[in-house]
């Protein structure tokens, strides 16, 4: 990445981290509402 | 005899929009993973390294999608706080409630992105600039709609709450877009605009748009998962939510609880 990496990979680690849990969770949520 | 084969007000019932959420969140998936991949590859493996910025002006790829959502999805959640409330429509409000923790993760992820971007290239993780300011604004927002909804017990009280919060506060989506062109801000100005031609190279165009169509799908997605999980929580009492019959009340026992 030219020396911009650790900006590069820090901006799309965090995102894909966050939209992962996100539905993750939204998912349990519903799991946990239809019991 | 009506024009239309079924009544737009259909779906208002939570019980047929659970059913139909059902069936479009797979859907809606596909499309998100698919587009991801495609918008991805654009811009790593066909997009060029910018002339002034290197390579660091790929974070443009989840920035900007973000950025756009975070206002999109706020609009969004003030129309249909604003319907709920309106047209006494409980599955509106429901909606709204579902879009809250969505669009102030796009809002996190457009300050987040922003912040490495800003720092390779401005030399600083975050300037007082009006367009960040802004943005920084819509998260508190999203947090004081969020946290209303939750602090009132009574769910009808807590939408009209809520409601007048995302309603005052869709002020702000128009100041953070017109922001660049009010103010002498730090934050460059528009790349794409209505009314003239992009100011960017044609395949990172493309992989900027793929990925706002990413990101959109995986708001339905996850949206209508909420969605789907608050109208449970709501209706329980409901027979179609699978509530079991219960015997009528006797003088003197204890009623059921008011659901939240």
């Amino acid at each position: 990445m030219g020396g911009y990496g650790l900006f590069v990979w820090g901006a799309y680690g965090v995102t894909a981290l966050c939209m992962v849990a996100e539905p993750v969770l939204a998912a349990l949520r519903l799991r946990r509402a239809a019991r | 005899m009506s024009l239309f084969p079924f009544s737009f007000f259909h779906y208002a019932a939570p019980s047929r929009f659970y059913a139909l959420a059902g069936r479009l969140v797979p859907v809606f998936w596909a499309a998100a993973i698919v587009l991801a991949a495609a918008g991805l590859y654009t811009g790593f493996f066909r997009a060029p390294v910018d002339a002034t910025q290197g390579d660091a002006y790929r974070i443009i790829f989840i920035h900007i999608p973000a950025a756009w959502m975070s206002m999109v999805l706020y609009l969004a959640m003030a129309f249909w706080a604003a319907i709920g409330w309106a047209f006494n429509a409980r599955l509106a409000s429901m909606v709204a409630r579902a879009i809250a923790p969505t669009g102030a993760m796009f809002t996190f992820l457009a300050l987040w992105t922003g912040a490495l971007w800003g720092k390779p290239t401005w030399g600083a993780w975050w300037v007082w600039d009006a367009r960040l300011t802004s943005e920084l604004i819509l998260l508190f927002l999203y947090a004081g709609f969020m946290a209303i909804v939750s602090a009132i017990d009574e769910p009808r009280r807590a939408d009209k709450a809520g409601a007048l919060v995302a309603i005052v506060g869709s002020v702000n989506v128009p100041i953070i877009y017109f922001s660049v062109k009010w103010w002498n801000t730090l934050h460059q100005g528009a790349s794409i605009s209505l009314t003239a031609a992009p100011t960017m190279a044609r395949t990172m165009l493309a992989a900027m748009l793929i990925m706002t169509l990413a990101f959109w799908a995986y708001a339905f997605a996850v949206v209508f998962t909420r969605t789907r999980a608050i109208v449970l929580e709501r209706e329980r009492r409901a027979q179609w939510a699978g509530a079991p019959a219960r015997a009528p009340a006797t003088r003197g026992s204890v009623g059921p609880e008011v659901s939240t």
